[in-house]
């Protein structure tokens, strides 16, 4: 699959995102391309583990194999709207737990969520240029830091208490 | 007292995306694009310079940023029961309340501080904890709810 137009960025933050998903990574990173492998024995290896063959009880005939290089394909738009820029992390919440249930992405995203609040609270984040906030310390921050703008000093969220009508 | 000139200044050498929509001797207003954690919101900022005449214009106490689209998204079945996370709600429109973005109450804001390195960074910290908050149910940015006595002049 060519991710060539993905950025680093957005391939770490990706990375962390499906952290919980790991094979997930793997997948996306080996898939080949399935449209014209038809009627050719699919063999697809986990390439952390040679021994684990994703494809050991796949296709069993070809019908089999058509339904899962259509599987294949789903997961393929799926990974790559994950990565995009074009939705919103409630969006891709909603997006994981299409592919994954409510449990394990609810609880990646609470998780992200925390980490970046965390990030903003105690000021170890930066701004790149875009005004994404990214956390220091984590996986992205070499790479970021060196394309990022200055770090902005500390501040406390205020805010009015709502008064329903 | 930052002058407006400087604060121009300052926002186009960090923030070129911004532009200058208003420009007067005691005012500037800003449209440009920040990116919280995943999408660019489109932002309008707006400050003034504080002047006898309008003392309780919000936006010559601090700069107003109002996220212009996509539009925020109230919640009202949330916990705490305030249907946007830290804001001075508007009563006309609660879509465009302004952020709050640092506690007066404590100075963290001063005129004599470039919006360029306070409040635009701030605001990317308000939009990232936001998607957080619309996708998780809670706000983990922090922060404290204080007296009302910036909420009537949202509307100004």
């Amino acid at each position: 699959m060519d991710i060539g137009a993905v950025t680093i960025e957005e391939q770490l933050r990706f990375k962390w995102l499906t952290g919980r998903f790991s094979w997930v990574g793997a997948c996306h990173r080996c898939l080949p391309p399935f449209d014209e492998r038809d009627g050719i024995q699919i063999d697809v290896r986990n390439p952390e583990c040679d021994d684990d063959c994703f494809t050991d009880r796949w296709p069993e005939n070809r019908g089999a194999q058509r339904m899962y290089i259509d599987d294949l394909k789903l997961l393929r738009g799926q990974l790559a709207a994950l990565m995009s820029d074009e939705l919103m992390l409630d969006e891709k919440r909603d997006l994981l737990v299409a592919m994954f249930g409510e449990g394990p992405a609810q609880s990646a995203i609470d998780d992200y969520a925390a980490m970046i609040g965390r990030a903003v609270q105690s000021g170890q984040r930066t701004v790149t240029s875009t005004g994404k906030v990214v956390p220091i310390g984590g996986v992205a921050a070499p790479l970021i830091t060196s394309s990022a703008s200055a770090q902005a000093r500390g501040h406390t969220f205020y805010g009015t208490r709502w008064k329903p009508r | 007292m930052k002058k407006i000139v400087e604060q121009i200044r300052a926002m186009r050498l960090r923030w070129p995306g911004f532009e200058v929509a208003e420009e007067t001797a005691d005012k500037a207003i800003w449209f440009g694009s920040l990116v919280g954690i995943e999408r660019p919101y489109r932002l309008m900022i707006e400050y003034g310079l504080p002047i006898a005449s309008s003392p309780n214009e919000l936006f010559r106490i601090f700069p107003l940023v109002r996220v212009l689209s996509p539009r925020l998204v109230p919640r009202f079945n949330v916990a705490d029961g305030a249907p946007l996370p830290h804001v001075y709600f508007d009563e006309y429109d609660i879509t465009l309340s302004p952020l709050c973005l640092f506690d007066p109450e404590a100075s963290e804001w001063l005129h004599s501080d470039l919006i360029a390195l306070t409040t635009i960074p701030w605001a990317a910290d308000w939009l990232a904890c936001y998607e957080g908050w619309l996708a998780s149910g809670r706000w983990h940015g922090g922060g404290r709810h204080g007296r009302a006595k910036f909420s009537e002049g949202a509307n100004s």
